[in-house]
């Protein structure tokens, strides 16, 4: 694992070990269904069949982390993927090609910029009703700016870099250039920057459905737990309790993890 | 250079043209965002899967002749064109609608009455976040091969994975639900992310050959840091912290929602909530200007510690 050569990058595989072990544990152990309500453990507390306790419908507190923890992981990395990809054909045409189609580009990246992530999440969910399509949109759209951006001026700088040059002045097609030589060369970073920002588009999924205004009951992500806990603030502190350390100690691991890549992979650390 | 004594310092008097000159540079950007912003928000408040007029007689006897007179005073009989003209037309005078939860209340009135609070809370942030983020920022990039850097760093890293609706919870179980308590639950991630966007931009600059002439001519660490590094390294970070905006209005919406603050942020998580369309869509106006207002600010507070634009000099 490169990740490992940082310090940053070995303290989150050891976070990311100490969760991924009483998952497994749960796994392996407990009959684990995040809608199953049973009302005679309404507000229980931690026990051995119910580990972290059970919220107001007696449902099983782990069981409803571990599948918030699978729905916001899931959402991330579809809403990214749409980032990047979509970042990755605009930013990069836009570089390579230049001109005008360049301009139009950043623009409506500019433009796209200048929208906030609530106010992309309230027009998201007006459109397309509240829940996972309209939370992925937002989270898909807040991101795509900074992708276009990086995307092109990769592109651009890879334009006129000489191995480029080189492989036109032996008559290679902009076709074989953009695919052997372009995309090999920008691979790298628009991977390290969508891992690092796994952990930030984790936490404002966590922060919009918290207040409501994403995922939307009875789908179980980070955010809707959040809110589950701010709702019952007084019945149960151990709801909130458990589920804001579990979000802060996922995004942690990820950003960690994401950190240690990008610190041994940065030439001038080596 | 002008011939002038370089190390001049103090206020020119040509800043206003200088600053002005900035803006007008960013105004068809400004012009065109402001145009995307009102068609947005009139999708959000109209262009909707419910009808509004059914939410206003919600609970109450209503016979089809009354639903179909309140449909035509509210001008939804039109088409969605016509609709979205009157509504831009009407925004210009001010005049953003009534809310659909509050019968009657003008949205501008219940926006003006929240604005002050969200205001407040921000200006006490941005006080307690810049000089704190910027601080811990230049001392991780001097101390990044100590273990001091690395601690700033994994703190920077942590600050930033918990969300800042587990923070301001765990501050207002922790302390109090007082004012200060959210001013720091939206102060710290705040900071946190100027830390780590001041190191990157200091740690750049400090890899110059400049750096090296003046430790060589017997300057000491700190004095390097703040005449040299700093400096050079706050027009970039002017602009980077400016687009964090979009982050801090999300966790201020947060913090009043757990600090229960009658802000901005919490009129608008509610009026979604309560399918308050008219609020919730102007909440869209609101934030976009709420983001350019703090983007530009930033950029001004920080960006009159550039040289070029501050001292009397070649302009810019």
């Amino acid at each position: 694992m490169i990740a490992v050569r940082s310090l940053a990058g070995r303290a989150g595989l050891l976070l990311a070990a100490a969760l991924a072990m009483p998952l497994a544990l749960a796994v392996l152990l407990l009959p684990l269904d995040p809608a199953a309500m049973d009302l005679g453990q309404a507000w229980a507390g931690p026990s051995a069949v119910h580990p972290l306790g059970c919220d107001g419908l007696g449902r099983d507190i782990a069981a409803r982390l571990i599948a918030g923890t699978g729905t916001s992981f899931a959402i991330a990395g579809l809403a990214l993927a749409l980032a990047v990809g979509l970042g990755v054909a605009s930013g990069g045409v836009a570089g390579w090609v230049g001109g005008r189609t360049d301009a139009v580009v950043l623009r409506l990246a500019d433009l796209l910029h200048g929208f906030p992530e609530l106010s992309l999440a309230i027009v998201a969910a007006a459109l397309l009703g509240p829940g996972t399509e309209a939370m992925v949109l937002t989270l898909a759209l807040a991101a795509w700016p900074s992708q276009v951006r990086w995307c092109r001026a990769l592109a651009l700088s890879n334009r006129t870099a000489e191995h480029v040059r080189a492989a036109a002045a032996l008559g290679a097609g902009p076709l074989h250039t953009v695919r052997r030589h372009l995309l090999p060369a920008v691979a790298g970073p628009v991977a390290i920057r969508a891992a690092l920002s796994i952990g930030p588009v984790m936490v404002a999924e966590a922060t919009l459905s918290g207040l409501g205004l994403g995922i939307q009951e009875p789908a179980v992500s980070l955010g809707t737990l959040i809110r589950d806990g701010l709702a019952d603030l007084r019945d149960a502190s151990h709801l909130i309790a458990a589920t804001t350390i579990t979000v802060a100690a996922v995004a942690l691991a990820v950003n960690l993890l994401a950190e240690g890549l990008r610190e041994s992979l940065d030439p001038r650390r080596r | 250079m002008t011939g002038r004594r370089p190390g001049r310092r103090g206020l020119s008097w040509r800043l206003p043209w200088r600053l002005t000159g900035r803006l007008t540079r960013r105004l068809p950007g400004l012009v065109l965002l402001a145009g995307a912003a009102v068609l947005a928000s009139f999708l959000a408040s109209h262009a909707l899967p419910g009808d509004p007029v059914m939410l206003m007689v919600e609970g109450r006897a209503a016979d089809p002749a009354m639903i179909r007179r309140l449909r035509e005073d509210a001008g939804l009989d039109q088409p969605l064109a016509v609709q979205f003209l009157s509504y831009a037309l009407d925004l210009m005078r001010g005049d953003l609608g009534q809310s659909l939860r509050y019968g009657g209340v003008p949205v501008t009135a219940l926006l003006g009455d929240a604005l002050p609070m969200t205001l407040r809370l921000m200006a006490g942030a941005a006080a307690l976040a810049l000089p704190l983020g910027i601080a811990l920022g230049l001392a991780a990039a001097d101390l990044r091969r100590a273990w001091p850097g690395t601690a700033l760093t994994i703190g920077s890293v942590l600050a930033l994975s918990v969300p800042p609706l587990a923070l301001a919870t765990w501050l207002m179980l922790a302390g109090s639900g007082t004012a200060p308590w959210a001013m720091a639950a939206l102060a710290l991630p705040a900071a946190a992310m100027i830390a780590r966007l001041t190191r990157t931009q200091v740690m750049e600059v400090l890899g110059h050959d400049f750096i090296r002439t003046a430790r060589a001519k017997g300057l000491g660490r700190i004095a390097v840091l703040l005449r040299h590094a700093l400096p050079n390294a706050l027009v970039p970070l002017a602009a980077a912290v400016g687009s964090l905006a979009g982050t801090i209005l999300t966790t201020t919406a947060a913090v009043e929602t757990v600090f229960a603050l009658p802000g901005i942020g919490r009129l608008t998580v509610q009026a979604v909530l309560a399918r308050d369309h008219t609020v919730a869509g102007a909440a869209v106006l609101v934030f976009v200007l709420l983001q350019v207002a703090i983007s530009l600010t930033v950029e001004l507070l920080i960006g009159l510690a550039d040289p070029r634009l501050r001292d009397d000099g070649e302009a810019l």
